[in-house]
């Protein structure tokens, strides 16, 4: 097989194509010589002429200036007029509508005013005549300043493409340092900052960063970017006043402010290995580091520093702490001091932390208990106070509350105020208020005299971390209950087995005598979402519907319309049609006139049916599993008989 | 080959076989590049650059590519000299490169040039193969410039960017827009059908193989003969 794969029939079309390729390359190679001067002269020629546009009369050297480290992005040369009449910097942007390059050139004086600004290139798709290349779109820019160059008003209504000018010019004052941001200058680059970032693979090729850097600054903390995956990496640079970059590490943190990884930059350390204490090897130095991987904010603060380099390791250990609760601001409890406060409350129950779909700014935790229940850890603050109030919120699966743990409660104001501050028997009175409450009954709860504001803002947590971890329904579960026994009577009470994820069918009972199942049903119109009926639906333990109930119906267009809307009758013809029938029935059931909500019924109650662990379909699969297994072993049989024969 | 049949080789791509108006190929290039009569002139040029120099690159290695790889090393070839031209025209050519946009290094895939290469090129000699390129070429060009006049002319009541003083006031614009192209488009090719050689008659009578997209798979000698027997048949019954 080898000889025939490198016979002259397969070998020579490869050749043939492979000198082919390699001719037209060099070709190429040599167009590409005697043409590249000439496109670069043209094209010095096009930046040349736009030199003197916006400086008419300037003098300036052939070269641009070499470019700075820290140039914007946008910044791709810089010509300073010989005479002094200013500088002219060349930009480039991709931010506009379509992210294809626009060029402009600018000129700047010595006093920080933009003498005239001209597009040379504009690649995007929709160029409007005032933006089209060389026009005198950017004579509007004339004298704008730093801080003025974001207001000025051209008439242009391409929104996205002037802004990304606009962004571009601001640049051109940051490089020139007239006006606009302050840039500090950093021992690396941002682009020096991705490469490093990328290459551990903290970052995917070709993913950007997000640099989410606080205003504030900080000493330490000098980049803190967002990356794709949710996680973040921070540069910290730590310095003394005899060192001015004493270390310098990025730190990746994920969402939760663990550290993921540190990777060290730089680690400089004001005496060697001949002092006592010696300076540390680079072993001690890397163990060191490596002691953050794994820790949030808390684990970090019990690191040991470094013997021989107690300093230099303080201020790392510092550095990565403050960049770890900038990026993820800590909780007053950590994660761990809530496992045990939840152990208290639900002892022997596993559980774990969910999120929730919907943000909250109370909500900080929620658990998910392994007997269905949940865990709330609520936090609520006032301008004044970041931390009012704490309490873990056991929530069962109904949405009630089973427990409530008070952890701080602060007030603004104390016992001599009028009126006075509750004292403590009051404040424990309010939080008993909320066991057994469910949302709707948490909306009753009085706010307690004298923390009016303290106990609305938990009040509210409550309601909102409740609400959360069990969305509420249009009714109540104890409505439904009792609807539940009204519909099956010999029902000897009912335990919730709702499956998870369950769309239309937002509570399923079973039966604790065994005699079925009950589900209550929500349906929603196409249009708008709003509740479009309620079912209730009692269901055997082979799947058949033995009782219908319909809470509530609403069509979206009434009698007069074409078919009319059905009337009462018909809608109770209609449920009642259900009654007997079973997962494969359903579509026989229908009415004239709804056909949009029907069908939604129908989806729902197929959702129900296909919920419940019926005996009969349990059967069939059983069955279905022995006829697949005798069909397989039946052609394992045959296939080995053959190849026997 | 006689100069008698090369010169035909040469003429045949003009008219009786242009390869826009009868072949109706490269219809889109002849669609985009028609709105005015320079970027006709500079498209139909670069293109007959283009198919001259690969005809004879092709032609010359025809007996060396082998047939399991020869479209992709014609595409190679085409490719290359579509880049060289680019190049020239970015370089010496600056305002006709901007003209042309995406359309100049859409010459690699106009079908007229590999459907030469694979048609023509490949069987015949150097010479007739240039001779062909070069009539394919210039009939492309013909075609190309045909549509630009009219379009532009009725369009936009100019004639290569010079205004027309009586005809500015009574443009049809649509005429230089994709509609206008495709009327236009197929006004010329229904023309062309009528007052072509033989008007008539049916085409295939005079359809050499050679400009057939079937003859590879054909196998039934010229449709020419054919149809002789056909003739001869019908005149018996």
């Amino acid at each position: 097989m080898n000889k025939e794969l490198f016979s002259k029939k397969n070998l020579m079309p490869v050749a043939v194509l492979s000198v082919i390729c390699i001719a037209v390359a060099l070709l190429l190679g040599v167009a590409n010589l005697i043409t590249a001067p000439e496109i670069e002269r043209r094209n010095n020629e096009a930046i040349f002429e736009s030199l003197r546009i916006v400086i008419p009369d300037g003098e300036f050297n052939p070269e641009p200036d070499p470019l700075r480290d820290d140039a914007p992005e946008t910044v791709k040369k810089v010509y300073t007029e010989k005479t002094g009449k200013g500088t002219v910097i060349i930009l480039e942007t991709t931010k506009g509508y379509t992210g294809k390059a626009i060029g402009i050139t600018t000129a700047i004086d010595n006093d920080g005013k933009i003498i005239n600004t001209v597009i040379t290139k504009n690649e995007e798709s929709i160029v409007p005549p005032s933006l089209k290349p060389m026009g005198t779109y950017g004579d509007a820019y004339k004298d704008a300043t730093a801080d003025t160059v974001a207001d000025v008003e051209t008439g242009a209504t391409v929104r996205y493409t002037e802004a990304a000018i606009k962004g571009a010019l601001k640049d051109a004052f940051t490089y020139l340092g007239v006006g606009g941001e302050e840039v500090e200058k950093l021992p690396r680059t941002d682009a020096e900052l991705k490469e490093l970032i990328t290459a551990d693979g903290w970052l995917a090729p070709g993913a950007e960063l997000e640099n989410i850097t606080p205003e504030e600054k900080s000493e330490t903390l000098k980049r803190l970017y967002k990356l794709s995956d949710g996680s973040f990496a921070a540069y910290i640079v730590t310095a003394t006043q005899y060192v001015p970059v004493e270390t310098e590490a990025l730190v990746h943190i994920d969402e939760d402010g663990s550290v993921m990884a540190i990777k060290k930059l730089s680690w400089v350390v004001g005496h060697g290995p001949e002092n006592d204490p010696p300076a540390p090897d680079e072993s001690q130095v890397n163990e060191f580091f490596g002691s953050f991987v794994g820790k949030d904010t808390a684990g970090i603060d019990g690191i040991d520093v470094t013997n021989g380099a107690t300093g230099t390791s303080t201020h790392l250990r510092d550095a990565v702490k403050d960049a770890v609760d900038t990026a993820v601001p800590p909780l007053p409890r950590s994660d761990s001091e809530l496992s045990l406060l939840i152990a208290e409350l639900a002892p022997d129950t596993a559980f774990e932390i969910i999120a929730p779909e919907e943000k909250s700014e109370t909500l900080k935790r929620l658990y998910k208990l392994s007997d269905g229940s949940f865990m709330a850890y609520i936090v609520t603050a006032t301008q004044y106070v970041p931390v009012e109030t704490e309490a873990l919120v056991h929530i069962d699966a109904d949405g009630s509350v089973i427990a409530i743990k008070k952890l701080s409660w602060v007030v603004g104001h104390g016992p001599e105020n009028d009126p006075p501050a509750p004292d403590e028997s009051q404040v424990n009175e309010f939080f008993g208020s909320f066991v057994g409450k469910d949302t709707a009954g948490i909306d009753g709860i009085d706010v307690t005299n004298g923390a009016t504001g303290t106990s609305t803002h938990l009040r509210d947590a409550v309601k909102n971390a409740v609400d959360i971890a069990v969305p509420p329904l249009p009714r109540s579960n104890s409505e439904l209950l009792g609807l539940a026994e009204q519909l099956m009577p010999n029902a000897q009470g009912f335990e919730n087995v709702t499956p998870e994820g369950s769309k239309l069918l937002k509570r399923l009972y079973k039966d604790v005598g065994g005699n079925g199942y009950v589900a209550y049903l929500n349906t929603f119109a196409q249009y708008g979402g709003t509740l479009e009926s309620e079912t209730l639906i009692a269901i055997d333990n082979n799947g058949k519907i033995i009782a219908v109930k319909n809470l509530f119906w609403k069509v979206g267009h009434g009698p007069e319309s074409n078919p009319p809307a059905p009337n009462e009758a018909e809608v109770a013809e209609f449920f009642g049609d259900f009654v007997g029938k079973k997962e494969r029935d359903l579509s026989s059931v229908v009415i004239a006139g709804a056909t949009g909500t029907a069908s939604n019924v129908r989806a729902a109650i197929l959702e129900a049916l296909e919920a419940v662990p019926a005996k009969e379909s349990q059967a069939a699969r059983v069955i279905g599993i022995v006829l697949l297994t005798l069909s397989a072993a039946a052609g394992a049989v045959y296939v080995v008989r053959r190849k026997l024969v | 080959m006689n100069d008698k049949k090369r010169l035909s080789v040469f003429l045949n791509g003009l008219i009786a076989e242009n390869p826009v108006l009868v072949l109706v190929l490269g219809t889109c290039p002849t669609l985009a590049q028609t709105g005015s009569v320079i970027a006709a002139l500079s498209m139909g040029i670069a293109a007959t650059l283009v198919l001259l120099c690969s005809n004879v690159v092709i032609s010359l290695l025809r007996k060396v590519i082998p047939d399991t790889v020869r479209i992709p090393c014609y595409i190679v070839v085409i490719a290359g000299f579509v880049t060289v031209v680019q190049l020239l025209m970015h370089a010496y050519l600056p305002d006709l490169y901007e003209m042309m946009g995406v359309y100049l290094a859409l010459i690699v895939v106009n079908c007229i040039i590999l459907g030469r290469a694979e048609m023509f090129a490949r069987k015949n000699g150097v010479l007739d193969s240039a001779l062909d390129g070069l009539g394919m070429g210039l009939g492309f060009l013909i075609a190309l410039l045909a549509m630009a006049t009219i379009r532009e002319v009725l369009g936009a009541g100019s004639f290569a960017g010079i205004e027309i003083p009586f005809l500015v006031d009574y443009r049809i614009p649509i005429l230089v827009q994709a509609p206008g192209g495709f009327l236009v488009f197929g006004i010329l090719i229904a023309v062309i059908n009528m007052i072509g050689p033989k008007a008539g008659e049916a085409k295939r009578r005079n359809f050499s193989c050679a400009g057939c997209p079937s003859a590879a798979v054909c196998g039934k000698g010229s449709c020419s003969e054919k149809n002789e027997e056909t003739n001869a048949k019908d005149k018996e019954d």
